[in-house]
């Protein structure tokens, strides 16, 4: 598949500071692509020369083919962003923001300015003066924003900051559809771990200005070994069989805790049965993103 | 292009700050138009034997000369106006409409203000609102976003020009007649009397106030592009604006004052006065106000479109 934006040995220098050193990564169609790391390690500085809204010291950003040094109006008309929080004009109403932008863009006809808008479910207040918007309205009011072009790149910079739990779900639904259905490459950027595991399909991590790990969600979490919780009477013979099967056996409060692959979890469950054991519960832990980010950045604190 | 117009012009007037600024405007300009109503007539009536008159002036005049010979200047002028006056037939102005006119171009000044303000904001502002983030990702280029907030600018100045003159004329015509427009006014150029038609003098009058306006506006428009601040930009270009003149004749001995910005601003001194320094021409001061404009467009440019958006 062809990748819908390029980063090629992307470096950039501030003052003697080497804050992003050598990035290169694809992003492709229809995917949902997370952008991970602590703080201070070049996430938002990424963001911005993805939009051109800082310059690179040297390598080079292509978007759908076109370079953001020599195509940037070409570049940028597949774009469509939100970088931090989306700062609108206060004191105009929610249309006339988005009438505001749509005029910057190419062919944005009323038609679709209204498409959009009840897209994100803001038609009763689209009149309003944003002043009088809640964080959640003008974080709908963004989306809306960043997609009156119908952009094929959609980047979201911490797009479910200070939105209540129903709130984030709206966005994760429509980054979801945006991506399934309309094969937009959507680029999210947060720090809600738990959060960016639900909504993305693949993630790259950054750390002092490296890409130090891009892998999906999927593979991250199935290849691992994962802890199994079993609750069961008698305990002391649940403890017996499973030790023949690992040696690392923990029991706490009623339950035995093991760690080992997947597969093996049926052959177990049959062996219990077959020695008569009653079991209750038994449980997976899988693996979280939040895990696999501490061990590759090692225990650099997440804020 | 016309589409970006378009937004700042959008973005100027759903600000209530500006709507405040035009009422202020026109309210202080109807209530000195009243005030020149009950207040003391500027100028002095004449009869209709107003050649004598002017005569019996001008012996005074003469005659003061010789006892305070610092007065020389500006009395000798006013005596060769009267003069020209006599000889050409012009009788003296009344105060008409054309004169209110022409006397309110000081509210040019007031236009300035007005319009540094606005200009002082028009980037920092993005900056501060955060805006600046959503404005700078879209398929235009920098350098159309910057000049379209700055014609944007321009066309307000305007729109204030007009309105000033228009409103001028209309209070003019409503509250002191507004006579004819072909009178003749006198006045004097380069120690020559000459005269034209009142509405071109007030309309030429306007627009050499508007130079000081149009460097000002473009001043704070650069401090406002290089340093994101307003107040930093209505503080410097109101400040230059006030002490512009007292700048120039503090430095007027050297030999680099005529390259001074303020010593080129005002160019109604190479029409009704005398230039702040003397080898001072018109095609000199027009060379160096074009000089100073692109060197502030071209700072406001290079900066604007070069600089990383960082966290505001």
């Amino acid at each position: 598949m062809e990748s819908i934006m390029k980063l090629e040995k992307v470096n950039k220098t501030i003052g003697s500071h080497h804050v992003i050193k050598d990035l290169s990564f694809e992003i492709f169609p229809g995917e949902v692509f997370g952008f991970l790391g602590p703080n201070g390690a070049g996430k938002t500085t990424t963001i911005r020369m993805m939009v051109g809204l800082m310059s690179m010291s040297s390598g080079d950003i292509v978007i759908a083919g076109n370079s953001i040094h020599k195509q940037r109006s070409k570049a940028m008309e597949q774009v469509g962003a939100i970088v931090e929080n989306p700062e609108m004009y206060p004191f105009m109403s929610g249309w006339k923001n988005l009438v505001h932008f749509a005029r910057m863009g190419k062919d944005v006809t009323e038609e679709r300015i209204m498409e959009v808008v009840q897209l994100v479910g803001l038609e009763k207040r689209i009149n309003d003066k944003v002043q009088k918007y809640s964080l959640g309205m003008r974080q709908r009011l963004g989306i809306a924003q960043a997609l009156l072009h119908r952009p094929s790149v959609l980047i979201l910079d911490e797009p479910t900051n200070g939105l209540d739990p129903s709130g984030m779900k709206e966005i994760r639904a429509y980054v979801e559809r945006l991506a399934k259905v309309e094969n937009v490459a959507v680029i999210v950027s947060s720090h809600i771990l738990s959060e960016m595991e639900l909504m993305c399909d693949r993630f790259g991590v950054i750390h002092n200005g490296e890409l130090v790990d891009i892998q999906s969600v999927k593979d991250a979490v199935a290849d691992a070994e994962m802890e199994v919780s079993i609750e069961a009477t008698p305990l002391d013979v649940v403890e017996r069989i499973l030790k023949e099967e690992t040696k690392n056996v923990i029991t706490k409060k009623q339950r035995c805790h093991i760690v080992l692959e997947k597969d093996r979890i049926p052959d177990i469950t049959t062996k219990l049965v077959e020695n008569n054991v009653s079991i209750y519960s038994i449980y997976t832990e899988r693996k979280t993103l939040e895990d696999e980010f501490l061990k590759v950045i090692g225990d650099g604190v997440i804020d | 292009m016309i589409s970006l117009i378009r937004n700042e012009w959008m973005k100027l007037f759903a600000q209530r700050s500006t709507w405040i600024g035009i009422i202020l405007f026109v309210c202080l300009i109807t209530g000195f138009a009243l005030f020149m109503t009950t207040g003391p007539s500027s100028s002095e009536q004449y009869g209709s034997d107003w050649k004598q008159e002017l005569q019996q002036e001008n012996k005074e005049m003469k005659k003061q000369i010789e006892e305070t010979p610092s007065t020389a200047g500006f009395r000798q002028d006013q005596i060769k106006k009267n003069e020209y006056r006599i000889e050409n037939n012009i009788a003296p102005n009344e105060f008409t409409g054309w004169k209110f006119v022409q006397e309110n171009r000081m509210f040019v000044s007031l236009i300035s203000l007005f319009t540094i303000i606005i200009a002082a904001g028009s980037i920092a502002n993005e900056f501060r609102w955060g805006s600046i983030k959503l404005l700078l990702i879209r398929p235009v280029s920098r350098t159309k976003i910057l000049f379209s907030k700055f014609i944007t600018l321009l066309l307000f100045a305007l729109l204030l020009l007009v309105g000033l003159f228009v409103l001028s004329m209309g209070l003019g015509a409503l509250l002191f007649g507004l006579g004819s427009w072909t009178d003749p006014y006198v006045f004097m150029e380069g120690g020559e009397v000459k005269d034209t038609s009142i509405m071109a003098f007030s309309l030429m009058q306007y627009g050499f106030s508007s130079v000081n306006l149009l460097m000002m506006v473009t001043f704070a428009f650069m401090i406002s592009a290089v340093f994101r601040n307003s107040a930093l930009a209505i503080g410097a270009a109101v400040f230059l604006m006030l002490s512009g003149n007292s700048i120039v004749a503090f430095f007027s001995d050297k030999v680099w004052a005529k390259y001074i910005l303020f010593a080129n601003t005002d160019l109604n001194q190479f029409v009704t006065g005398t230039p702040l320094i003397e080898d001072l021409t018109m095609t000199f001061s027009v060379s160096v106000l074009i000089v100073y404009f692109l060197v502030f467009l071209g700072a406001a440019w290079l900066v604007f479109t070069k600089r990383d958006v960082t966290s505001t």
